[in-house]
């Protein structure tokens, strides 16, 4: 079953795998670089940023963690502490650093100038902007210290179709053909759209994949929606209740909590925008997704040092799940969960959706054959297919349909955030 | 053609996105995908950041000439100079005069 068409969002960096267990899985030393200036303990792995003193390099020299906080995106925040002197990187590795972040910084802002051109495509869907432009400008304290990769644009499933259209006509390309003629409404999560000038849309229908998304009602967030201003731009963003569930899905289904900026986006809505805590709980349990609110509240507390709202600390410490959200919890969480969430796609939820889903595995649309297993007789490419789906590898001269967006739009980027 | 800028221009932000620089400031204009990235250095950020849509040149400039304590006629005619640059790389708009800048 993982061996199927996979437009599942895990935004998950080529060869990674999630670690078994939900406690253990986030980096030691990349959480205290997340955590930085947020709470009081910041001791992870080998980097203590707790004592008096600058912390010197670790065991090996700075620059094999200088590459993972750049990859993780937090190298804005790292720089800030070194600023602060909290760390002690020394001129060459700052120099490094500072080269890199550039970089990073560039491909944000080369995005975030794209939202002038989208504005009117956003208008006209009535679109938000998820986590990036939103976050950086909206709850962080200086836009720097929240890069982005990509953007995420959530659409209704009614408008999704009509707003590939509109991308289409400025120049964005799809990566790949529908595998059923209505898998963009009923099935994907999200459609990724590639510029040629570098640039990459995430094109959501919802938040997270499978049988979830449906009591997720995109409509009312988009309704909820509100805006965030930078400089000129104003950029259309869902409601920060609403944005921090949204951040707490995707650490948590998205990235299994071992993405240390997907927690810190959830505890940098919670510390500085006016969130109402009622709603936010009011809309988890609504969304079936309380049980991954908690967790996501736990990780904070544990990871992050983050000091709970009462409100939501009192909620937390009465809270236990169903069993409905206990089993998709593990879903989510453990290890394949990717074919896990795909299983539970095919089990849960409606009819017209699991339908879809499984005609798009084991009947996919020739066009959809020749892109994944390229050129063949119709019914060799179908051999090939349900050879795939039966857990052999065919043979084949172009990959398959990429599990991660990091693949997809063939613009290589690396894990998104 | 533009009539070359003096005291009483007013220039306004542009349709941009930008971040801090420890040095400076990286800018990208919106207009078109893929532009340039304009790094503002020196003295640009200071002079990038007072151009508000609401006041002319000259007062900016005075105000850079006694931060400065520098000669305000040099000082204007850099600031002319610089701005223009700003107007050419998109990361600046000229005002038009009695407007305010366009949203």
């Amino acid at each position: 079953v993982t061996a199927v068409v996979d437009d599942l969002d895990f935004d998950t960096a080529p060869g990674e795998q999630p670690a078994a267990g939900v406690d253990d899985r986030v980096d030691g030393a990349l959480a205290a670089v997340a955590a930085l200036g947020l709470g009081p303990t910041l001791v992870g792995g080998a980097l203590d940023l707790t004592g008096d003193h600058p912390v010197a390099a670790p065991a090996g020299g700075w620059e094999p963690l200088l590459a993972r906080i750049v990859a993780e995106g937090l190298s804005g925040l790292f720089l800030d502490a070194a600023d602060r002197g909290l760390v002690a990187l020394g001129d060459d590795a700052r120099r490094e650093l500072v080269r890199r972040h550039e970089a990073v910084l560039v491909r944000a802002l080369r995005h975030e100038a794209e939202l002038f051109r989208l504005a009117p495509v956003l208008e006209d869907a009535g679109a938000v902007v998820l986590k990036g432009p939103g976050l950086a400008h909206g709850v962080y304290a200086h836009a720097e210290q929240r890069p982005f990769t990509d953007l995420d644009v959530l659409v209704d499933a009614d408008h999704v179709r009509a707003t590939v259209r509109a991308l289409e006509r400025l120049g964005y390309e799809r990566p790949w053909p529908d595998p059923t003629p209505r898998y963009l409404e009923l099935v994907a999560k999200a459609v990724c759209l590639g510029h040629p000038a570098g640039l990459t849309v995430d094109l959501h229908r919802t938040l997270v994949p499978g049988p979830l998304a449906e009591r997720i009602p995109t409509g009312d967030i988009l309704g909820r929606r509100t805006t965030v201003t930078a400089g000129r731009l104003v950029i259309p963003v869902p409601a920060w209740e609403d944005h921090l569930l949204e951040c707490a899905l995707h650490g948590a289904v998205g990235h299994g909590f071992q993405r240390p900026l997907a927690l810190r986006d959830v505890a940098q809505i919670l510390l500085a925008a006016p969130v109402d805590h009622t709603r936010v709980v009011r809309t988890a349990e609504q969304w079936g997704a309380a049980w991954m609110l908690a967790l996501t509240l736990d990780h904070l507390v544990a990871r992050f040092a983050v000091a709970l709202p009462a409100e939501l600390a009192d909620w937390r410490r009465a809270f236990r799940p169903t069993d409905d959200e206990a089993h998709l919890a593990e879903a989510c969480l453990g290890t394949e969960r990717s074919a896990r969430l795909r299983m539970a796609e095919l089990r849960e939820g409606s009819w017209r959706r699991r339908l879809e889903l499984a005609r798009s595995l084991a009947a996919p649309s020739v066009a959809f054959l020749r892109h994944t297993y390229g050129s063949g007789s119709v019914p060799a490419l179908y051999a090939a297919r349900w050879r795939e789906l039966g857990g052999r590898r065919p043979s084949r001269t172009r990959p398959s349909a990429p599990a991660s967006s990091s693949a997809r739009a063939g613009h290589g980027t690396g894990a998104a955030w | 053609v533009r009539p070359p800028l003096d005291a009483t221009s007013v220039l306004g932000p542009g349709r941009v996105a930008h971040r801090r620089l420890h040095d400076g400031a990286l800018a990208v204009a919106g207009p078109e995908p893929g532009g340039e990235v304009v790094r503002i250095a020196g003295t640009g950020p200071a002079l990038w950041r007072a151009l508000d849509g609401q006041r002319p040149l000259g007062e900016v400039a005075h105000e850079l000439a006694v931060r400065h304590r520098a000669d305000p006629t040099v000082v204007l005619a850099d600031v002319c100079t610089t701005a223009q640059r700003y107007l050419d790389l998109g990361v600046a708009e000229l005002v038009p005069p009695g407007g305010a800048t366009a949203p």
